[in-house]
């Protein structure tokens, strides 16, 4: 299916010689084999939860070098011909895009043959990595070597280990905050130099994944979420097995008890006695386990939320259902935090009921660990029957329970207002803020019920900004209107284009970086070209 | 249950660093200066094998994809390892392009011939059982 004459759509402006020669040159860089252009191979790079027609951001083909050489190649003819790339690692970015790009017609830059794990550090706790390596390749390497590090997985495995990080994605470990264990990095910026951050730029570092904080800026930060590079290598760290851990689930009867829930949380959270993530979970959320909507609701619309109440209780769960794990590297310190919490609810939420599980180093881990690789996740994707897609709406909040109430309310009206189950998640990744992941779970060939998908993110996109919350997180059909949000010092725009210092900083950059912009145009706004 | 036990036997293979750990090169410390290149494509693939590595996480006896199919396919029939008749045409389609609401697989995650592979051996093992009084 490879190397064929076929083309995918070119991106407007571009003169189909000019893309035919970057072809060429793809095709000489990396061999024929890995320029991919039929339309069987573009299909697999398509966004499989498209929200709406996934030809709005279809690539006109895609490019897989193997190695950082054969990339330099790869970005020299991308610049000579004006072509954008997307850069992808393991191009699961579900629910964002996948691997699909943002503005139609770029190449997807297909990084998964630059899978090496290029070291793993059992005495220092770190791994460097290349962005090809997967949770599951990771996870069986680690098992492989008997490593006593443990690695803190996003929600599904099929993702990369750098990806997950570079996008903030979130785990389930004291380590959970994937961004902030990335420590030092090796980039390509778009004229092909390679630069390695931190103390990677000592030539014969040995410290290149120990310190984040050398002599100079700290650039690790800036390659996130971003299009200034392309990140080749990454350091992130590893936990060192605990002694013990212990898993809970707090249920909170009434709707209403959300405000007093997080400010219960949250000192928990913010002295580490909670060590890692927890989520809390809506009524919705909660009704999805283990079935399928039909069960619950055919009628028009949202599920009403009487239906909900009364399908929770029957299975004697409340409005509130919270779940997190919490960690030791102390014998019996796990026992301590299991008495503070239990006893921290009693005396503030004592409506709250609680149960706990735990382990002990040397026993048989269980599912609830969330220690083993998995695909689970994905049964969510037919909530509302197949093909289904799901994406979501991830305002960033302050952990205080009058303002992650006021953000709740909205979401969950504006929802039902949509026609869509307000399927909310809130997770406690840090002990400041909540990150609201409200997801909406569609059917992919209705193309009513994606279109009120993209409202309704367009809507809660303008109202939570008035309130002055902005987002982690976004599809690539919304990055602009994510960027969008960003308007201190609008004012000072003297282009009269009325962007917020931030989106013109970021687009300076670019500009100075990637002058051609030929690296990912539009990730998370910047450098956009869309019409 | 024949399903049952390979895909027990696919998902061990994994667990033991053949499967989808098979795809990722591992260079040691000492190697960081000159690592090792990365040749993917000489991986040796057979169908079982590019199975554990790619389907058994949704395609085992209670996986997302099992109980999806499960759904919309005769009794018995939603394991695909127990699948009577499964044709390569439909595997290939289903894996490059998707399918209900499975995504796709890029072809530097399975590369045409190795997705041949699998349809083959796929539709290879449906056909005993089909045949079978």
């Amino acid at each position: 299916m490879t190397g064929s004459a076929a083309t995918g759509p070119l991106l407007p402006g571009l003169d189909p010689a000019a893309f035919a020669a970057a072809l060429a040159d793809f095709r000489v860089a990396v061999g024929a084999q890995w320029v991919f252009t039929s339309e069987a191979d573009r299909a697999s790079y398509l966004d499989p939860f498209a929200i709406g027609d996934p030809q709005a951001h279809a690539a006109a083909a895609a490019v897989a070098p193997a190695t950082t050489d054969e990339l330099a190649l790869v970005l020299a003819a991308a610049n000579r011909h004006g072509v954008p790339v997307w850069p992808v690692s393991m191009g699961k970015n579900l629910a964002y895009g996948t691997a699909a790009p943002a503005l139609r017609g770029s190449v997807v830059l297909d990084l998964k043959r630059m899978n090496r794990i290029l070291e793993i550090n059992e005495e220092l706790g770190y791994a460097l990595v290349e962005p090809g390596v997967s949770y599951f390749d990771f996870k069986a390497e680690l098992d492989r070597r008997g490593s006593r590090l443990w690695m803190s997985g996003a929600a599904h495995s099929w993702g990369s280990v750098m990806g997950n990080a570079l996008e903030h994605g979130v785990g389930y470990t004291p380590y959970g905050i994937h961004a902030e264990t990335i420590c030092g990095m090796e980039v390509m910026l778009a004229d092909g130099s390679l630069v390695r951050t931190g103390l990677g730029a000592i030539a014969g570092s040995r410290e290149w994944q120990v310190f984040k904080w050398p002599f100079g800026p700290n650039w690790d930060g800036l390659f996130t979420q971003s299009n200034f590079a392309v990140v080749t290598k990454m350091g992130i760290w590893l936990m060192p097995e605990p002694e013990a851990m212990a898993g809970f689930t707090i249920s909170v009867p009434a709707k209403g008890d959300l405000a007093q829930l997080v400010d219960t949380l949250r000192p928990l959270r913010l002295d580490d006695t909670i060590n890692a993530t927890y989520t809390i979970a809506n009524a919705w959320r909660q009704s999805t386990a283990g079935m399928q909507r039909a069960e619950l609701w055919q009628g028009a619309g949202a599920i009403p939320e009487e239906v909900v109440a009364r399908h929770l209780a029957s299975r004697g769960r409340g409005w509130w259902n919270v779940i997190f794990n919490v960690f030791d590297h102390v014998p019996g310190g796990i026992d301590l935090r299991i008495a503070k919490i239990r006893q921290h609810f009693a005396a503030h939420m004592p409506q709250a009921t609680i149960t706990h599980t735990s382990w002990k180093k040397g026993e048989p881990q269980q599912p609830w660990m969330r220690q083993e690789v998995s695909l689970a996740p994905f049964a969510i994707v037919d909530w509302r029957g197949s093909p289904g897609g799901h994406s979501d709406f991830g305002p960033v909040v302050a952990a205080v329970g009058e303002r992650v109430t006021q953000v709740y309310d909205l979401i969950e009206r504006r929802f039902i207002e949509h026609g869509l189950d307000p399927w909310v998640g809130m997770f406690g990744m840090g002990g400041r803020a909540l990150i609201f992941v409200a997801d909406m779970l569609y059917k992919r060939d209705d193309p009513e019920m994606t279109a009120a998908c993209q409202r309704l993110f367009r809507t809660l996109c303008r109202e939570v900004a008035e309130m002055g919350v902005g987002l982690y997180r976004a599809h690539i059909t919304f990055m602009d209107d994510a960027a969008a949000m960003h308007t201190w010092g609008a004012a000072q725009d003297t282009s009269g284009g009325g962007a917020g210092a931030l989106p013109r900083l970021n687009d300076r950059v670019k500009a100075l970086l990637d002058p051609g912009h030929i690296l990912a145009p539009g990730k998370q706004g910047i450098g956009s070209r869309r019409p | 249950m024949k399903g049952r036990l390979i895909a027990t036997v696919v998902r061990a293979l994994c667990l033991t660093g053949i499967g989808f750990g098979a795809g990722a090169g591992v260079v040691a410390a000492q190697d960081r200066a000159a690592p090792a290149p990365v040749s993917a494509a000489a991986l040796p693939r057979t169908g079982e094998q590019i199975f554990a590595a790619k389907c058994v996480f949704c395609h085992d006896a209670t996986g997302w994809g099992t109980r999806s199919l499960a759904r919309r396919t005769p009794p018995g029939q939603s394991e695909l390892l127990n699948r009577q008749v499964l044709p390569p045409a439909l595997v290939i389609h289903a894996v490059r392009r998707g399918i209900g609401s499975m995504p796709q697989f890029t072809p530097t995650e399975i590369s045409d011939e190795e997705l041949a592979i699998l349809a083959a051996w796929l539709d290879a093992r449906g056909r005993p059982a089909a045949s079978a009084p």
